[in-house]
């Protein structure tokens, strides 16, 4: 079991939510914040994970809070994200990402060996009748892209986290597996 | 070493791998003051990017310069100025660097896993004061602002000499004789030539001893010893030609000068 090191902080103060950031040249960025919302919210069977957008450039920060989102939403992000920092000419090869039921979408618009250009978009109501965007272009590293690509599962847990006491009960099975002759 | 180099806590084999200064920066009103932070990013995090961003969110930023620590992972300096009454004008702040540090604060908060490792501030003397210690002369750069002397001294991580950055600082170029695209402003001629890898580190010299004496030591230093150690490292005390003293920031700056084989022989 792993002790708290900080005896004297609260669990309250040691946490910190699940939050993405794709950051951009110019102080242009893309924050994604999760959280489990109950099954009302969006009348679903059971409670469910929602999002919140936010954009940022030096001149303005709109946040969209508690959005729903389409299956797999965290996988396909994260295949975008580091497909947008591998290929060649992602402009060329990528389609734009895009998420109905948040009302976000992202695209490629250019790149050089360094960098790559996105527009990112995100409605202000996905269920007006005639949508709002509010649209962010910026140019970010691949390096950048390829990082936040693996950095996007925390939004989820869905990296792949090892568990010390799992570990230990996987040799332990492993050994009494073993043949004691 | 540069000034920054000299006072920043830089392990060995450090390296710089960008630098930027802002053309949109205020002219100077009244009195100003500037900070420096050294900021650490983890190792996920690309310097050049981290920077940027960074900085476009700091609106008396004037300059800076980002590297890799020798394990990889990035850091930047960055610098801003501001008028020295502005917060307690406008905030009821006595300390001249409150509103400096609130923006590097405000920037922060979008970059949770940056961390501040240190910080160093200058008034306008102890920017001259800096420029002295690499003998240049405090009447030449007289009339220049907070932001030209901040700039000379990023100028000087570019492997320029701080000397030659003032004596061509009234023509506007930094590489006479050397055919170049001249920006018509010292400052921008060495950071566009740094850019495209024209500058490089010179060979270390012998005789500069100037990690020796640490410069904090020197300035510690009492007259009489002061006096002393510019002896042992035979420099004259007393200016050529008369019997007047030599200035304490004169000094310094010969101690840290001084031959290597002449300290060798201490």
């Amino acid at each position: 079991m792993m002790l708290n090191p900080f005896p004297d902080v609260s669990p309250h103060d040691e946490h910190s939510p699940a939050q993405f950031r794709l950051p951009g040249f110019g102080g242009a960025a893309v924050f994604l914040r999760s959280q489990i919302v109950p099954a009302r919210t969006f009348e679903t069977s059971g409670p469910a994970l929602a999002f919140d957008v936010m954009f940022l450039a030096p001149n303005y920060h709109v946040w969209y809070m508690t959005r729903p989102t389409e299956p797999d939403f965290v996988d396909r992000l994260a295949g975008f994200l580091f497909a947008a920092a591998n290929d060649f000419h992602p402009e060329q090869s990528l389609a734009t990402f895009s998420d109905t039921a948040m009302g976000l979408t992202i695209a490629v618009l250019s790149s050089t060996d360094d960098r790559v250009g996105l527009e990112a978009m995100v409605l202000a109501d996905p269920d007006a009748d005639v949508p709002e965007p509010y649209d962010l272009n910026f140019e970010t590293s691949r390096f950048t892209l390829a990082t936040a690509a693996s950095a996007v599962r925390c939004l989820d847990r869905s990296w792949p986290v090892i568990d010390a006491n799992d570990v230990d009960l996987a040799i332990e099975s492993e050994l009494d597996e073993e043949d004691p002759s | 070493m540069t000034h920054f180099y000299n006072r920043l806590p830089f392990p060995p084999d450090s390296r710089m791998t960008g630098i930027w200064s802002n053309s949109w920066v205020d002219d100077p009103m009244g009195d100003e003051v500037a900070i420096g932070h050294l900021i650490s990013f983890p190792d996920n995090q690309d310097a050049g990017l981290e920077s940027d961003f960074l900085s476009s969110h700091m609106p008396f930023n004037v300059g800076g310069f980002s590297g890799v620590y020798p394990d990889g992972s990035p850091w930047m300096f960055i610098l801003q100025k501001a008028p020295a009454d502005v917060s307690k004008r406008l905030m009821r702040e006595e300390d001249p660097y409150w509103l400096m540090r609130d923006s590097l604060q405000r920037a922060m908060r979008f970059n949770h896993e940056a961390r501040i490792v240190d910080e160093l501030t200058w008034t306008r003397g102890k920017l001259e004061f800096a420029y002295a210690l690499e003998g240049i002369n405090t009447d030449d750069i007289a009339d220049w602002t907070i932001t030209d002397l901040i700039r000379g001294l990023l100028t000087e991580c570019c492997y320029v000499e701080l000397s030659d950055i003032v004596d061509r600082h009234a023509t506007g170029c930094a590489f006479p004789g050397i055919e170049h695209d001249c920006a018509a402003d010292v400052f921008t001629d060495v950071f566009a030539r740094w850019g495209v890898g024209l500058l490089r580190r010179p060979e270390p010299q012998d005789n500069y001893v100037g990690a020796w004496y640490s410069i904090e030591d020197l300035q510690a230093m009492p007259r009489p010893e002061l006096e002393a150690t510019a002896k042992e490292c035979g420099i004259r005390v007393r200016c050529r030609n008369s019997k007047k003293h030599r200035s304490r920031k004169r000094l310094i700056a010969l101690i840290i000068k001084a031959p290597k084989k002449q300290n060798e022989s201490e």
